[in-house]
């Protein structure tokens, strides 16, 4: 890229700034639901970061496809036992997915959209 | 053909809807000096990596044997241990390493721990490479860096050596020291040759495999080949 | 090949054995339950960099098999009483373990960024589950597994042979500072030989490692295995300091510390992420004695300046200025050559 003329260091720059300004939205948005602490952004690096990476290279296919899939593996298995068990049943799918898609959901199916 | 060393039968890959190699039946005989060439697309590559290892299972039907031996699905590391050499389209060396720990690595595997120092200066002054032995690959120039992964090729001593575009990148002075290499290789090893460059391919003057749309178009010697009018009709546009 | 091959100094033995010294005297000068905590740390911190630094497997949660290691001890003590057997299951567990998941990685040829989350979901699965245990139904053998509270109050470590003589204080600090040193020198041995070397070509290049006819994910398995059964021996000695386990040795804080530690100390050394463990360590201790200002607060400026400032961490970086100052004096002396060769000639003119 930047033997095309842009400088990477810029484009990494915007991309950052608008992936957090993304996710203070998301803050936003749930605040009203959970309630607030200093520490409540920690319970959900540790899933968002799961679910972007099984995603695959896809930014909104593969993010949709896997936040839906382990949110609703999660309260399904939830609402059958205990959201302990839910969470683990929700891990325990990404693990298949990342052995039988090295790649993430979007390196396998839906290669070619966004 | 009498005892391929090499041969495929129906080798057939698809990629999604494409068939990058057609149903190819090819023989290979010991001691060969085989350059297979073609346009680009023609499938040389996937041809060639079908036989090395590289590209395997769901895509790929037909079957591929190097002595006798069935290595249809084998991974590259079970292929490779065969005796065989490769070098890839795009080099691949460790570049954080220097040049005489990229062929210790190489010639341990054959060689043992013991052997393998001994091993390791024969490439070095065979490819005349003494002088970088101790400089990091990664700041070699390109052609040394060629010559360093033909070296690591080397190293433990295989029968069959497979270069895909040895050529590529080099200097006129560099590819001519090339053909030299490899004639001298051809007097105890089996080769395969892939390469776009024709003054290199006609340099070589040795049997010649012309793919076009995944399938075999001619074969034949290198003189003959090179004048025929199909040949050249597939490389219209191109300056041979 | 010699042993200084392939970006691996030799081994200073005379730091080592100054080293030594110093460590055993320590307990003269100074108590011994700090050092034993920082000398655990970086045995941990050395599992990770050896894996990561040499062999270029990069874990997100690599404190899951310190976890395997300290619960495995404290759940087998509890069970058999003496110690010995529970201390080589606290290598074996965690390195089996690393072992199966190893080869599901790496045979599945999972790599880079697709790894790290492998490794943190696999983390996260055993805290979740270990928090979740609380009650008499969760048990293994006598062993409670205690949820959130975690197991107290097991065997700790006895003299082989004899369960009634406990290893404690500063007996217990030179186990494990003899467990650091030996843990160190077998790291540098598997570096100097074949096998380490063929982890450093890895690690360059894995296509060309596998072109050379190398069975890389049986190598990749093998060290994450290693690296795993080092990570549980920290584990184990930290059970036997902490006197209790609880799920937070399998917490995200745990395995981004050692993390930090590796990239702060140096990618691509062993010295450096021990002495950063044992640096940020005793930061983090001695801040967290004080109320003014939050220790994790001082530790992420302290990863974000390094980062910024010394990407290839502290070890690295010093070797390079000892490179740069070597230079110097031998431009130095070669300038004061030249000046007393000129001088000669000029004298030696008529």
């Amino acid at each position: 890229m930047a033997a095309l003329g842009y400088n990477p260091s810029t484009v990494y720059m915007l991309t950052f700034t608008v992936g957090a300004a993304l996710s203070g939205l998301a803050g936003g948005v749930m605040a009203p639901l959970t309630g607030l602490l200093p520490s409540v952004g920690g319970a959900y690096i540790a899933k968002a970061f799961i679910t972007v990476i099984t995603g695959g290279a896809a930014v909104i296919a593969g993010t949709l496809s896997t936040a839906t899939l382990f949110g609703t593996v999660d309260q399904i298995v939830s609402f059958a036992s205990t959201p302990v068990l839910g969470e683990i049943a929700m891990l325990a799918l990404a693990l298949v997915l990342l052995r039988l898609m090295p790649q993430g959901v979007t390196g396998q199916f839906f290669r070619n959209s966004t | 053909m009498s005892d391929p060393v090499v041969e495929t039968q129906d080798l057939a890959v698809r990629f999604g809807g494409v068939l990058a190699v057609d149903h190819v039946n090819f023989g290979l005989r010991e001691r060969e000096l085989r350059c297979l060439i073609g346009p680009n697309g023609a499938g040389k590559s996937t041809f060639f990596k079908s036989i090395t290892g590289q590209v395997r299972g769901a895509h790929s039907s037909g079957r591929v044997f190097i002595r006798g031996q069935d290595t249809t699905g084998w991974s590259t590391h079970q292929i490779v241990r065969l005796g065989i050499g490769i070098k890839t389209q795009v080099p691949s060396v460790m570049n954080g390493l220097t040049v005489a720990e990229n062929l210790w690595l190489s010639a341990r595997r054959t060689a043992g721990s013991e052997g393998a120092d001994a091993a390791v200066d024969e490439v070095l002054s065979e490819l005349e490479l003494g002088g970088v032995a101790r400089r990091l690959v990664g700041e070699l120039a390109h052609g040394q860096r060629q010559l360093v992964e033909i070296g690591t090729v080397l190293a433990n001593k295989p029968w069959l050596v497979l270069l895909d575009e040895p050529a590529a990148g080099l200097t006129n002075a560099e590819t001519e020291r090339l053909v030299a290499i490899i004639k001298r290789i051809n007097q105890t090893a089996t080769l395969i040759v892939v390469d776009h460059d024709m003054h290199f391919v006609r340099t070589l003057d040795s049997w010649i495999t012309v793919f076009h749309q995944g399938g075999i178009l001619v074969e034949g010697r290198a003189d003959k080949v090179l004048t025929d009018p199909s040949v050249r009709e597939v490389y219209l546009g191109n300056r041979a | 090949m010699t042993a200084s091959g392939f970006g691996i100094g030799r081994i200073r033995w005379n730091w080592l054995a100054a080293l030594g010294v110093l460590l055993a005297v320590l307990p003269l000068a100074y108590e011994t339950s700090t050092p034993t905590l920082l000398a655990i740390w970086a045995l941990f911190a050395l599992s990770l960099a050896l894996m990561w630094g040499y062999a270029g497997i990069i874990s997100f949660g690599h404190a899951a098999y310190f976890g395997l290691g300290a619960y495995t001890y404290a759940i087998a003590s509890f069970n058999i009483g003496e110690s010995t057997v529970p201390f080589l299951l606290a290598l074996a567990v965690p390195a089996l373990v690393a072992a199966v998941i190893g080869a599901m990685m790496f045979y599945g040829r999972i790599s880079d960024v697709y790894l790290g989350v492998t490794t943190l979901v696999v983390t996260l699965i055993l805290n979740r589950f270990m928090n979740a245990t609380a009650g008499d139904a969760y048990r293994i053998g006598n062993a409670r597994l205690g949820g959130f509270n975690g197991i107290p109050a097991f065997p700790t470590l006895n003299v082989p042979g004899d369960p009634t003589t406990e290893v404690y204080g500063t007996a217990y600090y030179y186990v494990v500072v003899v467990c650091l040193i030996a843990a160190y020198l077998i790291c540098r041995w598997i570096l100097a030989s074949s096998f380490g070397r063929a982890l450093i070509g890895i690690r360059e290049n894995e296509l060309r490692m596998e072109l050379l006819g190398y069975n890389v994910p049986a190598y990749k398995t093998a060290i994450f295995a290693v690296a795993g059964a080092m990570a549980g021996l920290a584990g184990c000695l930290f059970a036997n300091w902490a006197e209790i386990v609880t799920p937070s040795v399998f917490s995200l804080g745990q395995t981004a510390e050692v993390l930090i530690w590796v990239i702060v100390g140096g990618l691509g050394t062993l010295v450096g992420p021990m002495i950063a463990a044992v640096v940020l360590g005793s930061l983090k201790l001695a801040l967290g004695h004080q109320t003014t200002i939050d220790n994790s607060l001082i530790l992420g400026a302290i990863l974000i300046l390094v980062v910024l400032l010394i990407p290839r961490g502290f070890a690295p970086s010093s070797v390079a200025w000892r490179r740069r100052f070597a230079q110097s004096q031998v431009r130095r002396r070669q300038a004061r050559g030249k000046r007393r060769r000129r001088v000669a000639l000029q004298e030696a003119e008529p």
